[in-house]
């Protein structure tokens, strides 16, 4: 070629310099990666009490409603629970032919597909909201099972604008962390107790992309009191769950 | 020129559906911008092969080297690793066999001008000697080293390095159904669910629990009657259930795998917890 002739030392300076920079880079990594595993250690220790601590309140809210239920009977009196805080929310129509106002309900409920899932906290304003979308969702209160089956299953974060499944804690604490959710045991917490970051932590799941309910619905177009499936079935939404996960 | 004759969709392939996962690691072609027949895109928008274009219009000859040269990264990468380019100049007419990954194109000084400057590291470029000649000055600034040898610069490997790390993360496995696999949800996600789900195991068949407990000297008889005794088998949290033979019964407590250790102090308060022990 024609400038063949350039003159090059023993070992070129560029490769020099790329040995170095190489060399630092590895010295780094290795540093980081030890570094790295110690926190992971820690934060698997801290995961292992957190589940357990959750595990024994869940435990604990279940004992207290029925022993309030028992004491107050026992009394004469009457206990009547709260009224359920977390709702499981359920399209279960297509996009034709859908009135402007429900519409945009679905939208702002991201139900934008039939049978996806969303969890929505329950308070005057959400629930005037499913009372519009009524003829075009099936909702109802999930119990502990359903809400942790749906996020182990089909749970997907939304990060940087994608749809990512929640296999590694990792991932979790990347986009809660500074809600001090670590890990998935930790969503499911916030999910279910309706939490004080509730809205972070719900937001960040992506809609629950649910299969066609095995064994079939009854009536879409009618509600469920009338034998349908539409609206409210409070518990009876998990047994739809379990059909649709 | 040919693949723009036979209608191939080579030319369209810079920047368009391929995804990275079916072109494996190291594809700087298609992904750098640069490679982007850019050049052409604008002008062939009316030729054949793009949407509302006629079949056979009349392509410049400027257009087609433009067109061969953009495309040819792009191209020798959907043929597979690593290509071979062979350029010879308009003198030179010896042909030798083509292996089907040797492109061989010719290359006229001006259009080895317009060759996208960042050429892979998988492209192996050979010129011979008449078409060294006819190249421009420049041209050989950028390709900078003599016969047969793997050409890169700088940049490029950089990038393609980058790229090779890049790709890796983004190629993602099968989703395990975590509901299915105990081991997904232990080993990454949950480490309480081992302890949780023994605790379940436990607490649901009592017989289980009854067999912990019984004294080491039904070790020398006969397996100890195991009718109650069923397989377990994890799925969902509720386990389903098969019964088995007797003889069976045994092994299929050690598929188990309890951690032992961390549950003889639930059995030392009664004082019969060397059972566990005659199980391993």
């Amino acid at each position: 070629m024609a400038d063949a002739e350039k003159k090059v030392p023993a070992v070129p300076e560029s490769l020099l310099k790329r040995r170095k920079a190489f060399a630092t880079m590895k010295a780094m990594r290795i540093k980081k990666m030890l570094a790295e595993k110690k926190t992971r250690k820690v934060t698997r220790k801290l995961i292992y009490k957190r589940a357990e601590k959750y595990h024994k309140e869940y435990r604990e809210m279940y004992r207290r409603e029925i022993r309030m239920g028992r004491t107050a009977r026992k009394v004469g009196n009457f206990y009547v629970p709260a009224e359920p805080k977390l709702a499981f929310v359920v399209r279960i129509r297509g996009i034709n032919g859908v009135s402007p106002k429900v519409r945009k309900v679905l939208q702002l409920l991201r139900l934008r597909q039939i049978f996806n899932g969303v969890f929505v906290k329950l308070n005057k304003a959400s629930i005037n909201m499913l009372r519009i979308a009524e003829p075009y969702i099936a909702w109802g209160y999930p119990n502990l099972k359903s809400v942790r089956e749906l996020i182990y299953k089909r749970g997907h974060g939304r990060m940087t604008k994608q749809r990512i499944a929640l296999t590694d804690n990792a991932l979790v604490e990347k986009a809660l962390g500074k809600y001090s959710i670590i890990c998935v045991e930790d969503l499911i917490h916030e999910i279910y107790t309706v939490g004080k970051n509730f809205k972070p932590a719900n937001n960040f799941l992506w809609p629950f992309k649910l299969s066609t309910p095995r064994g079939g619905m009854n009536k879409k177009t009618t509600h469920f009191v009338e034998g349908g499936d539409a609206g409210n079935r409070e518990d009876q939404i998990n047994r739809l769950i379990r059909r649709m996960n | 020129v040919y693949t723009n004759m036979t209608g191939s969709n080579a030319l369209l392939v810079p920047g368009n559906q391929t995804s990275a996962e079916s072109w494996g690691t190291g594809r700087a072609g298609a992904q750098s911008p640069g490679v982007r027949a850019g050049a052409q895109s604008p002008g062939v928008r009316a030729e054949p092969m793009c949407r509302g274009g006629r079949m056979f219009a009349a392509i410049n000859t400027t257009q087609k080297r433009y067109a061969v040269c953009s495309a040819l990264p792009a191209l020798v990468m959907s043929k597979g690793m690593p290509p071979t380019v062979l350029l010879y100049s308009l003198h030179s007419l010896n042909l030798r066999g083509t292996a089907s990954r040797i492109l061989i194109c010719r290359v006229s000084p001006s259009s080895c001008v317009s060759l996208p400057p960042r050429v892979s590291l998988s492209l192996l470029v050979c010129l011979s000697p008449s078409s060294c000649v006819s190249l421009p000055p420049r041209v050989s600034l950028s390709l900078s080293s003599s016969l047969p040898m793997h050409k890169m610069t700088n940049t490029d490997l950089s990038r393609i390095l980058k790229r090779r790390s890049r790709n890796k993360k983004i190629r993602r496995r099968v989703l395990k159904n975590p509901l299915k696999n105990l081991r997904i949800i232990i080993m990454k996600v949950n480490p309480y669910a081992k302890t949780d789900r023994r605790q379940a195991i436990l607490l649901h068949d009592p017989t289980i629990k009854a067999k912990m407990l019984k004294p080491k000297k039904l070790s020398k008889k006969a397996p100890p009657p195991c009718q109650g005794i069923k397989r377990l088998v994890f799925s969902n949290r509720l386990w389903g259930s098969e019964t088995v033979s007797n003889k069976i019964c045994r092994k299929t407590i050690i598929h188990l795998s309890f951690d032992f250790t961390s549950l003889s102090a639930v059995f030392n308060s009664s004082g019969t917890f060397s059972y566990n022990t005659s199980i391993y």
